[in-house]
């Protein structure tokens, strides 16, 4: 854990004793500084936007109840997040999915998977690059900082993390569109720091081929 | 291609690309994170692929972030009043 993060942990930890005396001011400061990212995971999860509105509604009914349960094992967003996610499992529930995050993530990497399509590697028994690009990356002709194309691409790299499977879009969702180290991403979701890494590596390369696809 | 007894086998560029992940997450052990920068190194086509996959993280942090509904920050503030009337 850096300063920053420790600072924040401290702060954090402080809004939470001032919430247990009823300070609504400290339920806003939460609320604002935690529900979009809450709604960011909730929709990676559950199937429309108004269900996850309600699963993050719940969540913090959940938050107010436990306050008196949080013992500061793990960092108040770990905490408010597996509070989250077994509400959001739960409502899953009756959509008809159940399967722990865990078992999920091993039916996801079960399935084959290559980060590039095979046919664009030579073959193994090519005399001097077996396995070296026979087509490779075509450079991206608009550059997707230019300030017309990067509201375009923005939606291209949504689409794409919309059509992932569900584990792979709730990991990259944490990881890269909000910012979470792995550990943590590990924690709430209860998965190996391994199979994170792998849910991870597929959505970042599935992500990358939809914007090799539209951009060159 | 062929190698002197005492250097480590080339890693290719489809390994390269499964392996990307595992370098950027400094995962790779000591010896396959040498294959990988020494592949790096001479293979123009591989760092461009590379500069892509960092490029696409990057942005996946732009996305916006919606704020919080008027609507939804009253049904919250509605859920606070209440548990505090409950305590």
């Amino acid at each position: 854990m850096n300063v920053t993060e420790q600072d924040s942990s401290v702060a954090e930890r402080r809004l939470l004793e001032r919430l247990r005396e009823g300070d609504e001011r400290a339920f806003s400061e939460l609320v604002a500084a935690h529900t979009p990212g809450l709604l960011r995971v909730a929709r990676s999860y559950v199937s429309t936007q108004s269900v996850a509105e309600e699963v993050v509604q719940d969540t913090w009914l959940g938050v107010l109840r436990g306050l008196d349960g949080f013992e500061g094992r793990s960092s108040v967003r770990t905490w408010i997040y597996r509070i989250l996610t077994n509400r959001a499992q739960t409502r899953g529930a009756g959509e008809s999915r159940t399967v722990p995050f865990a078992a999920l993530a091993a039916g996801e990497l079960s399935e084959g998977f290559t980060a590039v399509e095979p046919e664009r590697f030579l073959p193994a028994d090519h005399d001097r690059w077996p396995h070296h690009w026979a087509a490779p990356p075509r450079r991206w002709e608009t550059s997707p900082e230019g300030a017309l194309a990067h509201a375009e691409t923005l939606r291209l790299i949504q689409a794409a993390i919309d059509g992932l499977p569900t584990m792979q879009r709730m990991v990259i969702t944490m990881r890269d569109m909000e910012g979470w180290p792995s550990q943590e991403v590990c924690e709430v979701l209860g998965v190996s720091v391994a199979n994170q890494r792998v849910l991870l590596h597929r959505a970042r390369s599935v992500v990358r081929n939809a914007l090799e696809e539209h951009l060159t | 291609m062929t190698h002197p007894p005492h250097s480590r086998p080339e890693m290719p560029c489809a390994e390269f690309v499964e392996r990307v992940t595992d370098y950027l997450e400094d995962s790779l052990q000591v010896d396959d994170r040498a294959r990988l920068e020494e592949h790096l190194g001479e293979c123009t086509a591989c760092q461009l692929y590379l500069g892509q996959l960092r490029q696409t993280l990057t942005l996946a942090g732009q996305l916006v972030q919606d704020d919080v509904s008027p609507a939804m920050h009253d049904e919250l503030l509605t859920v606070f009043t209440r548990w505090r009337q409950e305590r």
